[in-house]
């Protein structure tokens, strides 16, 4: 060959060559899946195969906290409740004390009940939601179980068509529960200033005691199924305990005078990943955190 | 005909702009005005376009949206003095309606003055003149609204993307 | 054995409750899974939106797009969706009407930015960062789409087939809209699958509702013990209902509340707001103009109360002046 086409040649193989490596060393997952919100990944890898670089975007921006600005107080439950439907009960409940705090209303004591009663059947079917639908997937159909089967349909598979259909009906009817007391499950109206809108009528309380006790059954068997479909499979356990999968966090909550876990309302009680609890906080607290000075033991707090 | 570019600062309108008010007038009443002031030649703004309706409480808000979203500057209401209705309540409906619209124009930008209720008895004919005059000017002063021309600005952000997107395909079959 | 019909879900500016209203669907979800295939569900399922532009165009009988759109990246997908579907379905209040999204069509792109990203009480930004549609990374660049100027319903971006009304549309309707879909009888271009009558046609309530509706003052839910079995505006609450088209099962007046709205308005309005607005002080008892206004200064919120869920597709769209 003509040795200045050679060259030319040579060239434009090698620019090709680093558009293709460059292109072999990003890796895009587009959109993540499998929870409530957008998002996109893109890792970069260096020649040597390890990541370089990764980058988390959010490509989405609605800007609740903007056009809710002006708008009534009472208001908020039902359109705060928008900002997630997959846990709007969280956002109405939030924003419902928000409201008692603003008129300085405590609700009287069957609106309390009610609205606990709302939120921890709230937070059972939206567990059992993450557990078998949303992240569960992950766990339950196996490490190399390819990309079709990791979704609720695949957990079918797994488990078995009674099993799933346990699940189905156990979250319909607790949903059901919220939706009786809240009007709807997704987006419910329940939240007034200093109470609830609907009451329970004594000819039905048995059928959710009932179905609260279903309920714990549900949960003890999904804790059983976790033992036997992941904590069984020996690949997995590696998996999940290695340092990849390991992150040491803290844990907040609230609780009651008695230390007990309390979904809907509470003391702040922050569990540091030894174990040792940080004395009960007050109620209103604002957590600050700043992007340049993050890390997990440092969380800068004032009390409002 | 070519779209010169126009904005509502004042200072750029176009000189050859000129108000554009759609009126409702209530056929009992004030249409009967209307047609008084012009056998009577009482002149009035020809910016007017009017609209004859039984009453004016057939006067649905979504008609004074629309005739915004559709490029007018102002709406002119015409009915009956309170009490004189042909159909006894209609012209109450119509102050009520007038009454809660204004305040949700106000919320969505559109200036007090550009939406104007008025009770023009049948033989008030110059009053349909002085209305129509006083509107005239009032939103004249107020600029143009142009929806029409608003929409399209906002959505040609909308625009650039298909053209993006065509431009591509055109690549790719080159 | 022929190939399953082919069924997508996507989600714009969402919020994930129109999903939820599918899992809904509870035991029925098995059947439905049996009759179609579902390609491409990012809330449940790892299809890739790579996997969508690999499909033929129109391999995908039908797919419901729920969430209204705010960015470049919303309108790409929804461009997409639109060429690979046969059919495409507006789910859910946002994407029929804008939803509660739109009532940021109130506000200029930048106070919004400026609020999130700058002023918000808990953000800490003192180099005033602002996501940036661009990032290079060596020799390529990372990106974000556009945020646009105002939010938009699915048909006010691309062509609709069908809607499905509310907030979230019901598992009931949504189950006849897959057997309709199925069935291969569709209904004409353009049209709502729900009943085309109003709420108040539904309500339990409906009794209640006085022929000559006459209201003294708007009171607000809490200002007074709601009679459970009352019509709302008969007791001076401000209730959607005359202005919403019915097919919810009226489930807020179950939970003792008034409807706001989700379900849009019927095939007769084009204004759902105007609608209300018009029906509402058509009813205020008052004659003499001080003391109209005196009740409708019970009306705190219009915009807020009778374009909750339908602003981008109210006749103004917006704020005319932002």
């Amino acid at each position: 060959m003509d040795e200045s086409i050679q060259t030319v040649w040579n060239e434009a193989q090698t620019r090709a060559n680093e558009a293709y490596y460059v292109q072999r060393r990003r890796i895009t997952v587009d959109p993540i899946t499998r929870l409530e919100g957008h998002g996109k990944i893109d890792i970069f890898l260096n020649e040597q195969g390890e990541v370089e670089r990764a980058y988390f975007q959010v490509p989405e921006l609605r800007g609740f906290e903007v056009f809710s600005l002006g708008r009534p107080a009472e208001d908020m439950p039902q359109i705060t409740s928008r900002i997630c439907g997959v846990c709007p009960t969280a956002h109405h409940m939030a924003a419902t004390k928000a409201l008692d705090d603003l008129y300085r209303v405590e609700p009287p004591s069957p609106a309390r009940k009610i609205r606990e009663l709302v939120y921890n059947t709230f937070m059972l079917e939206d567990h059992a939601l993450h557990v078998y639908v949303l992240g569960g997937p992950d766990f339950i159909v196996g490490p190399d179980a390819l990309p079709e089967m990791r979704n609720v349909l695949g957990v079918i598979q797994t488990v078995g068509v009674d099993i799933g259909k346990r699940v189905i009906a156990t979250r319909r009817r607790l949903r059901e529960l919220i939706a009786y007391l809240g009007g709807k499950v997704v987006h419910p109206v329940l939240g007034l200033p200093g109470g609830v809108a609907k009451g329970i009528a004594p000819e039905d309380l048995p059928q959710f005691q009932q179905l609260a006790k279903e309920a714990l059954d549900f949960a003890l068997f999904t804790l059983q199924v976790f033992h036997d479909v992941v904590l069984k499979n020996s690949a997995y356990v590696d998996l999940i305990t290695s340092d990849t999968y390991t992150h040491r966090t803290y844990y907040m909550g609230l609780v009651d005078e008695k230390n007990r876990v309390n979904f809907y309302d509470g003391k702040v009680r922050v569990v540091s990943p030894e174990g040792k609890s940080t004395p009960s906080s007050p109620r209103r607290h604002t957590w600050t955190i700043s992007p340049s000075t993050w890390s997990p033991g440092a969380m800068s707090s004032s009390v409002t | 005909m070519e779209d010169k570019p126009v904005t509502t600062d004042k200072l750029s309108i176009s000189k050859d702009w000129e108000p554009l008010i759609v009126a409702f007038f209530c056929n009992w009443c004030t249409y009967t005005a209307a047609d008084l002031a012009g056998v009577s030649r009482m002149g009035y703004d020809p910016n007017v376009r009017v609209i004859r309706v039984m009453c004016s409480g057939r006067v649905d808000p979504q008609f004074v949206l629309d005739a915004f979203a559709h490029g007018a500057d102002g709406v002119l209401i015409g009915g009956c003095h309170p009490g004189d209705c042909h159909y006894v309540e209609g012209n109450y409906k119509t102050l009520r309606r007038y009454l809660l619209l204004k305040r949700l124009l106000r919320e969505l930008g559109i200036e007090e003055s550009r939406v104007r209720l008025e009770w023009i008895a049948a033989s008030e004919g110059e009053k349909v003149s002085k209305t129509i005059n006083e509107m005239v000017d009032q939103v004249r002063a107020l600029g143009p609204l142009r929806l029409t021309r608003k929409f399209k600005e906002w959505d040609a952000e909308l625009a650039a993307l298909e053209a993006e997107a065509q431009s591509e395909e055109v690549e790719v079959h080159a | 054995m022929p190939d399953k019909p082919k069924i997508a879900f996507y989600w714009c500016a969402s919020c994930g409750g129109c999903e939820e209203s599918i899992v809904d669907l509870a035991e029925d979800i098995l059947e439905v899974a049996q009759a179609v295939d579902i390609v491409f569900w990012p809330v449940a399922m790892d299809f890739k939106r790579k996997d969508v532009e690999a499909m033929p165009d129109g391999s995908i009988l039908a797919t419901m797009v729920n969430g209204s759109i705010r960015t470049s990246e919303q309108e790409e997908m929804a461009y997409l969706l639109r060429r690979k579907s046969q059919i495409l379905i507006a789910y859910g209040s946002c994407a029929h009407t804008g939803g509660v999204p739109s009532l940021a069509n109130q506000f200029s792109k930048e106070q919004i930015l400026r609020y999130v990203y700058e002023e918000a009480p808990s953000v800490v930004n003192e180099q005033r960062v602002r996501p940036q549609p661009r990032h290079q990374h060596n020799g390529t660049a990372v990106t974000l789409p556009e945020f646009r100027g105002l939010v938009r319903s699915l048909d006010q971006v691309v062509e609709v087939d069908y809607y499905l009304p509310g907030c979230p549309p019901t598992p009931k309707l949504l189950k006849q809209a897959v057997l309709t879909l199925l069935s291969g009888n569709l209904p004409p271009k353009g049209t709502v699958l729900a009943p085309d009558t109003a709420l108040c046609d539904q309500c339990p309530r409906k009794e209640t509702k006085p022929t000559d509706l006459k209201i003294n003052e708007f009171k607000r839910p809490h200002w007074t013990q709601i009679d459970p079995n009352t019509c709302f505006l008969a007791q001076g609450i401000i209730c959607m209902g005359p202005a919403t088209r019915s097919g919810c099962e009226a489930q807020c007046i179950s939970g003792n509340m008034p409807c706001t709205g989700c379900f849009g308005p019927t095939s007769r309005v084009r204004d759902q707001g105007a609608k209300i607005l018009s029906s509402l002080a058509s009813s205020v008892n008052a004659r003499e103009p001080e003391d109209i206004e005196k009740i409708l200064d019970g009306i705190a919120d219009p915009v807020g109360t009778f374009y909750r869920y339908s602003l981008a597709k109210s006749l103004l769209r917006a704020k005319v002046t932002r």
